[in-house]
């Protein structure tokens, strides 16, 4: 089984993919789409054959295909962590959760990725102040359930599991990015832990613009 | 009184707006907002305002002098006309720091194994050979020759590692070059890189590669160059103050900085105030 | 209790928990100055100054290395613990550290569960009362980030009926009727830290109802500040 990933290097959305595949052993390969300049994505040939949304990433999985990074990880992990279920976990209350968290991704997605693609690729017609003000009113509501919940069962990931699972890999690139969107870090300590703490999972390898952590 | 600076280096110079041709659009310089259209003809126009500023179209870029009176002219790029070359604009990407810090960065070979593992280089082969940096008199450009740096893996079109040789060029404080080994003996692959100064602490880099390569496509050919831009994007958004020290002894140099020591004297004796941090940091 | 002109000198960068020996490099900030904190191998602490000498580019994007050195991410310059200086330079692996390169160091304390910054180089060295900030065997409820100036964050405390005490930024109070003990940190001029310690039992109702009352006050004083 190989798994074709339309895939652009500096997509959060496709690193999610990329980690993933990694981390779940699947054999995978990318096609590289021309995001930018060339806004490849938006073609008519790209809108007609690959995904009407005309959005990365998207998979092809033998014939079985499947756009939206979350969608994408909620099969790739419940087709292929048949050993642990842990990033995808069956208990009713840590699905609930997981399914909370993908939704946060969505919004961190529309707010704080919006605002660099503002800064980083020239996106103009956006409200930039409005991205980076509601991307500051989530990262809120993250550090302060991640400092609660840290305080009150000593657990660190997103839902309340000892492993991370996709909500944390969904929720996480867009955070790390935040810089780039010009929205500061400095005033959430419990995200910032929490971005440290995934960046140095074991396997995890990063994209253009978060650093793996090196060899001590 | 218009633009956010003075300084002749960027007001009596040309400055790379973005590609040729495209739609009529807007973009930003030097604290200005400039509407660029295009004649059917091809002929380029770059307003602020009600005014018509000086602009040419050269190597698929737009070049502005603000002043409307050019120190000299646009520089050479001869590789573009050469036949054989794939030409491929990789795009404009937006970075929060002095353009000075950018070009700088893209001269140094030392941060490869460290920001580009496993592309341009690999700890443990982290040394920096001599090599040689000179100023052409009669250009006023800065060569850096002879530097050569272990890569596993060079570009799109090389599979595995070996040691790259590379030139540098600098044509003026906002534009540079580098030429490195390509699939063919004989040739060079050039690199360039146009900084579109947006104001002291903000540029759009634009990249272009004229390069010999029969087997990439442009996609795979650009999401390289992203690969390796993106890599370097958060080290140069960290520097803890945005413009560059040309005075004083905040930062140190070690002597594999040698086209970077060149740079900043280049500049300082040029006068270069955009961009630059003033005495005491 | 009056406190010291000594302790006024000391800032609560952090929980001492939260910068592990050998492991993680934490952003700090005092007074608008940018840390690098991190801790050897042997637990002792470091704050830097948050930039390389090299390029100044931040430490913080780096990491520990062999122990007891932080190594930048830009070039790979290794700086060694306690004294800062430079004693690596990748790109001349056989070239010896250049003496003139040095990390900015400033003073650390640990102390009542936290990490204390001096900034002064020439400052009073950590005054015995830093260890009364927080009673023995309390907890960290959490550490609380506001967007105002800590000149108010000092008002609105004492409007809601906190008490100064052993140190100037140490207040005692009560949130959802437990009580706490708030350590103040004037991190950046419209930002500030509240380091929140309590006697309530993790996991229990009581510090669930400090947690709530947190926000409760973060939002009073944010909509009350005039910023």
């Amino acid at each position: 089984m190989t798994v074709r990933l339309y895939d652009y290097p500096l997509s959060g959305n496709c690193f999610k993919v990329r980690q993933m595949l990694l981390w779940l052993g699947v054999d995978h390969f990318s096609v590289p789409v021309d995001f930018h300049p060339g806004r490849e994505h938006k073609s008519a040939q790209f809108l007609e054959q690959i995904n009407p949304l005309g959005q990365l990433p998207v998979i092809d999985d033998e014939g079985f295909v499947l756009r939206d990074a979350q969608a994408i990880l909620v099969y790739l992990a419940s087709r292929y962590d048949t050993a642990d279920h842990r990033w995808y976990p069956a208990d009713a209350k840590l699905r609930g959760q997981v399914a909370m968290w993908l939704a946060m991704a969505d919004e961190i997605t529309r707010t704080a990725s919006a605002a660099r693609l503002h800064d980083a690729l020239g996106y103009e017609h956006l409200d930039i102040d409005a991205c980076r003000r509601g991307a500051r009113a989530a990262f809120r509501v993250l550090d302060d359930h991640l400092a609660e919940q840290h305080a009150a069962t000593g657990l660190r990931w997103l839902a309340a599991a000892p492993e991370p699972t996709i909500a944390d890999l969904a929720c996480f690139p867009y955070v790390a990015l935040a810089g780039e969107g010009g929205i500061s870090l400095d005033e959430f300590p419990a995200l910032r832990r929490w971005v440290w703490d995934f960046r140095h999972l074991p396997g995890f390898v990063g994209m253009s613009g978060i650093f793996p952590a090196g060899p001590a | 009184m218009p633009f956010v600076t003075d300084d002749p280096n960027m007001l009596d110079d040309w400055l790379v707006v973005g590609p040729a041709g495209g739609p009529p659009r807007t973009t930003r310089l030097l604290g200005e907002t400039l509407h660029l259209h295009t004649d059917a003809d091809g002929t380029p126009h770059a307003l602020l305002g009600n005014d018509a500023l000086t602009v040419q179209s050269r190597y698929g870029f737009l070049w502005v002098c603000p002043s409307g009176r050019p120190a000299r002219p646009l520089f050479a790029f001869p590789e573009h006309e050469e036949p054989g070359r794939r030409l491929v604009d990789c795009g404009g990407l937006g970075v929060a720091v002095s353009g000075l810090r950018v070009i700088e960065n893209f001269l140094d070979m030392a941060h490869f194994p460290f920001v580009h593992p496993d592309y341009l280089g690999k700890v443990p082969h982290t040394e920096v050979a001599r090599y040689n940096v000179e100023v052409d008199a009669a250009t006023d450009e800065i060569w850096a020759t002879d530097c050569r740096f272990w890569q596993p893996r060079a570009s799109a079109a090389h599979d595995t590692g070996s040691e790259v040789f590379y030139k540098y060029r600098v044509m003026q404080p906002f534009s540079a070059m580098l030429y490195k080994s390509s699939s063919r003996p004989d040739a060079l692959d050039a690199i360039g890189l146009f900084l579109q100064p947006v104001d002291d602490e903000h540029v759009i880099a634009h990249t272009l590669l004229a390069c010999f390569d029969d087997v990439s496509t442009d996609a795979e050919l650009i999401a390289f160059q992203h690969t390796i831009f993106g890599q370097d994007k958060p080290i140069l958004e960290n520097h803890a103050f945005k413009r560059m020290p040309l005075e004083g002894r905040a930062e140190t140099p070690t002597r594999g900085d040698t086209t970077s020591v060149t740079y900043r004297r280049w500049l300082r004796e040029r006068g270069m105030r955009f961009g630059t941090a003033r005495a005491a940091a | 209790m009056n406190p010291s002109a000594a302790s006024q000198a000391w800032h609560p960068v952090a929980p001492s928990a939260e910068v592990r020996a050998g492991a993680n490099i934490v952003a700090g900030f005092a007074q608008g100055q940018e840390l690098a904190l991190w801790r050897a191998a042997d637990g002792s602490p470091q704050a830097w100054e948050n930039r390389c000498p090299h390029r100044s580019v931040r430490f913080t994007l780096g990491q520990v290395t062999g122990g007891d050195r932080l190594a930048c991410a830009y070039h790979g310059w290794q700086y060694e613990a306690g004294s800062g200086a430079c004693v690596r330079i990748p790109a001349h692996p056989a070239m010896p550290a250049p003496r003139n390169v040095c990390a900015k160091v400033f003073a650390t304390a640990d102390a009542a569960g936290m990490l204390w910054v001096r900034l002064e180089a020439d400052g009073p060295p950590a005054p015995e009362e830093l260890a009364d900030a927080v009673p023995a065997g309390w907890h960290l409820a959490r550490t609380l980030t506001l967007r105002v100036a800590a000149s108010e964050v000092r008002g609105a405390l004492a409007q809601h009926g906190f008490a100064s005490a052993a140190t100037p930024d140490a207040w005692q109070g009560t949130l959802g009727e437990s009580p706490v003990a708030a350590l103040l940190l004037d991190a950046q001029p419209q930002l500030s830290f509240l380091h929140l310690w309590t006697d309530a039992a993790p996991g229990s109702d009581a510090m669930a109802r400090l947690h709530l009352a947190a926000r409760q006050l973060r939002s009073a004083i944010e909509a009350a500040s005039s910023h």
